[in-house]
């Protein structure tokens, strides 16, 4: 519509538009006067659009209205007369071929007069309907040529009768009177392949007249422009309408993405919280190891401590169990976050696929299933930047000069693990004698992080360990669901558009 | 070929895509269709014309009777509801399948050209009206042939081809397609129309449709054609039948391919190796989680628990005694306890991941339909649990089962310390006799002398020692068999997981398989039983 309202002096085009066999072709040698366009028995005969204008039209229409359409498409058929009307044969709108439906949708944009053509067999079927709406939609100025209607009177009258009230039915012509040009069957004119010229008559001199008053032409492109902005105006808030369905239905999709990754995350920190979670089988070598006297010297007082000192000074401090306490923690929150994530993405796919709307993108990608291949590098990586971390702050003994000399005795890598169990591993709420290892083990590492940093900064520590960890994993859970937000729009941008739309044809009337 | 057989093979595809989670409808509608059909005793069968608005179905219908059968006319859509023209000697028979039809209008006609065929002139396919094109979608199912008529203007509709021809003539059998209204083109352009209307059928993937050239209106060029066709080779039950058998086939092979069966062949969800690998993981998973070394330490406390009241002479039985009332044993001596409270020693997370990493795995690969049921599997709950109930199952029986062994060297060694204490009593008798009887005036008691230390003395610390030794001896000896014991423990503990795991754990991934495998039997029989 732009390049037209830019130049209403620009030719105006006459498409020919109609169902597959309803003689388009022949319609346009009667307007040509000549056989331009190829007419035949076989099905569709039009392949592409043919462009029947003079040599200047067609180089303006090309670099203006139809700038859109492949060149190869139109096929250039030069007129002798003089130019202002530039008439299009489209190729058939319900043909097997899919691509002709899709030019001729894009020609029905851009023409200022449509010519439908259809057969007194045709005129019920359902496709040519479909595109009759869009004309209306359209708003451009009709001419409906009925062809092929049977010679017997009564039939005639029949049909013609039966056309026009489907087509009204069908919302063509509006309250204006139907423009419609009946042509008998037979009243062709073998010489030039064509509808016989008197029959169209009423059509022809219409064209002549665009053709030859220039003031014409321009109440007829007014026309055509003027139909377009007002069929623009329900068309503009029936987009809007409909992106507002979307921006609903997208924040619907997004919500199921959010209540699932929030539900196993919670569900995550929930079992990472609980303090069974470690195999007991480390955590009692973890328990043997702090045990021994030599460790043991760091919380006893008085005979204990003494007992520790001669110990370490005879046997020295045995090796702690680091390495195997440091897997085990890994493989348990990687075994635990793939868990949760990839149920969260099961369930998000799960239910997405239920809905046609994303059904195909979550077909398209199997992936969504399932967690994604990124997600286990990066929660390794993650959690062994996290550990050391915690190295980090335990060699600055937690802000305690004592704790310093403390951590460097026992080893650095040894009290950062004694942090990282506490995270797991803790006494609270644990009962039963089955708990024993885990709660001892919890206990007396607490006991060895307390005698080192004191009370507060050990709790201090502890929590910003934990609250790391809950960082990371938040990060790499909004990862993933990120995939899925990826598919839907923004609603908040489709509601922007809707609203622009709507500002921009308010008060729009020409 | 034989119908019943084939109708079997198609519900035991039903059963199998109904396991799997897939949409059933189509396939339960095409065997219910034609169950209903087959019930119906009749030797006639049900042709139907279908085709586009005004292409001349009722002109060809008149055209094929001789008479004004169906009201042709130049107004379009005609026929709304659809006419039956039959032979009147059949009337009875075919009642009830016109009344299955739901076809009220019938004409009836004497029979003498098409004798064993009801022809049925449908709606409008491309008809504006809705209800046409859905009495056309209710009739097609049922009916048992079908005559696509289309003419010089319509023959290549997108809606006819894409909507009818290349979704129903699969289905069908009996088909035919008719290019009507030919008078309206000069004879050698309808041979070209024809030609192009065959290349078109070719492209649409339907080999084999016959085509013919009528004018029904202007003459009835070819309707004779038309008529022999209809009349040629007319065993009403083996059209009826074969009809059955393509519509079977067709649901069947939809089914199939919705489960990623290609040329009667699937690849496995789950490659062989894979899955051995992810079952070894799972098994060292729960095993670490049941703690085979305190399993041990455990197993042979126990023993040597078991040892102590036989082969520790009588303080043996009080030092048991005490280990059991004061709860330690229970603690440290009880094997079968440690295994039953296997699940009590930490997450089990670790030991399913890699069972998840398998399904999971198996998703992508795995055709669209059966994605959902099979990730479904992966969900922590299921395969927890199903892990959990494996280990339970192997442990519980092993834990049952559990008795410490036994041996006579302990009860040898018991005799021995029995000797033992007896030597030990008798010594100090004898130390008391000599201290009572110290400074008894009958005479001086001689103590005897071994070198130079009384021999009192000596057979108390002989005795002590052997004592000391013997208890040595022992709990070597029941470490020994205890060890010997927590091994076999563990070789069956280890055995019976590996064993649960490997039965238990996968069964639902093997159901799925071997309901696909179902599927591609179903139509691999089709394929024989349905030809």
């Amino acid at each position: 519509m732009g390049p037209r309202a830019a130049d209403v002096d620009a030719p105006v085009l006459v498409l020919l538009l109609g169902p597959t066999g309803a003689g388009k072709s022949s319609l346009m040698n009667a307007i040509a006067g000549d056989e331009v366009s190829a007419t035949g028995v076989l099905r569709p005969t039009t392949h592409n659009a043919i462009v029947y204008a003079t040599e200047a039209d067609a180089g303006t229409l090309r670099g203006g209205r139809l700038r859109r359409i492949a060149a190869d498409r139109l096929q250039a058929v030069v007129a002798p007369r003089s130019g202002g009307v530039v008439v299009i044969d489209a190729p058939d709108v319900d043909s097997v071929e899919r691509d002709n439906r899709e030019l001729a949708e894009v020609l029905l944009e851009a023409c200022d007069l449509c010519v439908f053509v259809t057969t007194a067999t045709r005129y019920a079927d359902l496709v040519p309907h479909d595109i009759l709406r869009r004309v209306r939609e359209r708003g451009v100025p009709l001419v409906v040529v009925l062809n092929r209607v049977p010679r017997d009177e009564r039939d005639r009258d029949i049909v013609v009768a039966d056309a026009t009230r489907l087509l009204a039915r069908a919302g063509v012509g509006g309250t204006a009177p139907l423009d419609l040009i009946v042509v008998h069957e037979g009243e062709v004119d073998p010489q030039r392949r064509s509808i016989a010229a008197a029959s169209v008559e009423p059509l022809l001199r219409r064209i002549a007249l665009l053709s030859e008053t220039a003031e014409e032409r321009r109440r007829l492109a007014r026309e055509a422009l003027a139909g377009a902005v007002r069929g623009l105006v329900p068309l503009a808030h029936a987009v809007a309408d409909d992106l507002d369905h979307e921006a609903i239905d997208a924040e619907a999709l997004r919500r199921i993405a959010v209540s699932a990754f929030d539900a196993e995350a919670s569900e995550l920190r929930g079992e990472l919280r609980s303090g069974v979670l470690l195999h007991t089988e480390v955590l009692s070598r973890w328990h043997d190891y702090v045990g021994t006297d030599q460790i043991t010297r760091y919380i006893s007082s008085g005979l204990g401590k003494l007992r520790g000192l001669i110990a370490t000074a005879v046997r020295g401090t045995p090796p702690a169990p680091v390495a195997a306490v440091e897997a085990e923690m890994t493989t348990t929150v990687e075994a635990l976050a793939l868990r949760h994530a990839s149920e969260a993405a099961r369930r998000v796919a799960s239910e997405w696929s239920e809905r046609d709307a994303v059904a195909p993108l979550v077909e398209r990608d199997p992936t969504l299933w399932s967690v994604s291949a990124a997600f286990a590098p990066a929660l390794r990586e993650g959690l062994r930047r996290w550990m050391g971390s915690i190295i980090d702050d335990v060699r600055t003994g937690g802000g305690r000069k004592r704790a310093v000399a403390q951590v460097a005795a026992l080893g650095v890598n040894v009290v950062g693990v004694a942090v990282m169990l506490a995270v797991f591993a803790h006494t609270a709420g644990l009962t039963g004698t089955e708990f024993g290892v885990a709660a001892g083990t919890a206990f007396v590492n607490q006991k060895l992080l307390e005698a080192i940093f004191g009370e507060r900064a050990m709790a201090e520590l502890v929590t910003r360990a934990r609250t790391r960890l809950d960082e990371l994993l938040s990060s790499l859970f909004a990862a993933e669901r990120a995939r899925f937000e990826a598919l839907v729009p923004a609603s908040t941008d489709l509601r922007a558009l809707a609203a622009d739309l709507r500002d921009a044809v308010t008060g729009l009337t020409l | 070929m034989n119908i019943r057989d084939c109708l079997d093979r198609l519900d035991e595809a039903i059963a199998a895509g109904t396991a799997l989670g897939l949409d059933v409808g189509e396939a339960t509608r095409v065997r219910d269709t034609a169950r209903s059909r087959l019930a119906f005793p009749s030797d006639a069968y049900v042709l139907a014309l279908a085709g586009g608005t005004g292409v001349g179905k009722s002109t060809l219908l008149n055209a094929l009777a001789g008479e004004e059968v169906s009201a042709s006319s130049a107004r379009r859509p005609t026929t709304a509801d659809g006419v039956a023209w039959i032979p009147a000697a059949k009337r009875g028979e075919l009642s009830e399948i016109l009344g299955w039809l739901d076809l009220r209008d019938v004409r009836e006609h004497a029979g003498g050209v098409l004798p064993d065929v009801a022809i049925v002139d449908l709606p409008d396919v491309d008809s504006v009206r809705r209800e046409h094109r859905e009495r056309v979608d209710a009739l097609l199912p049922r009916v048992d042939a079908v005559a696509w008529v289309v003419d010089p203007e319509k023959y290549k509709d997108e809606l006819l081809h894409g909507t009818y021809l290349r979704e129903w003539a699969p289905r069908l059998r009996r088909q035919i397609v008719v290019l009507n209204r030919a008078d309206l083109l000069a004879p050698a352009d309808a041979v070209r129309v024809r030609d192009d209307l065959r290349a078109q059928l070719k492209r649409d993937g339907l080999n084999g449709i016959p085509v013919i050239v009528t004018s029904a209106r202007a003459g009835g060029e070819g309707v004779a054609q038309l008529r022999a066709w209809l009349a040629a080779n007319v065993d009403a039950k083996r059209v009826v039948a074969e009809r059955a058998a393509a519509a079977t086939r067709e649901a069947v092979a939809t089914l199939a391919e919705s489960v990623g069966v290609e040329r009667g062949e699937t690849a496995p969800l789950v490659d062989r190796d894979r899955r051995e690998r992810a079952l070894e993981d799972a098994g060292h998973g729960v095993l670490a989680l049941v703690d085979m070394r305190t399993l041990r330490r455990q197993a042979v406390a126990a023993t040597r628990l078991a040892a102590r009241p036989r082969g520790a002479g009588p303080f043996g039985h009080l030092t048991s005694a005490i280990y059991r009332l004061t709860g330690r044993a229970r603690v440290s001596a009880d094997p079968a306890g440690h295994l039953g409270r296997w699940r009590l020693r930490g997450s089990l997370a670790p030991a399913v991941e890699p069972l998840r990493e398998l399904v999971a795995s198996a998703v992508p690969v795995a055709p669209p339909r059966l994605r959902a049921s099979l990730a479904a599997l992966s969900a922590p709950g299921a395969l927890e649990g199903r892990l959990a109930d494996a280990v339970d199952r192997a442990v519980v029986a092993e834990a049952e089962d559990l008795h410490p062994p036994t041996s006579v060297v302990w009860s040898l060694i018991g005799a021995a310390q029995y000797a033992v204490t007896a030597v030990l009593l008798f010594t100090a008798l004898w130390f008391a006799a000599l201290f009572v009887v110290h400074d008894v005036p009958t005479g001086a008691i001689v103590v005897p002398y071994l070198g130079p230390i009384p021999t009192p003395v000596v057979v108390l610390a002989g005795a002590l020692l052997a004592g000391y030794l013997l208890a040595i001896l022992l709990r070597i000896h029941a470490g020994w068999l205890g060890g010997r014991w927590a091994s076999r423990i563990g070789d069956r503990v280890r055995a019976a997981v590996r064993q649960h795991v490997r039965d238990g754990l996968l069964v639902p991934l093997e159901s799925i398989e071997a309901t696909r495998a179902q599927l591609v039997r179903a139509a691999r029989g089709i394929a024989e039983s349905c030809r």
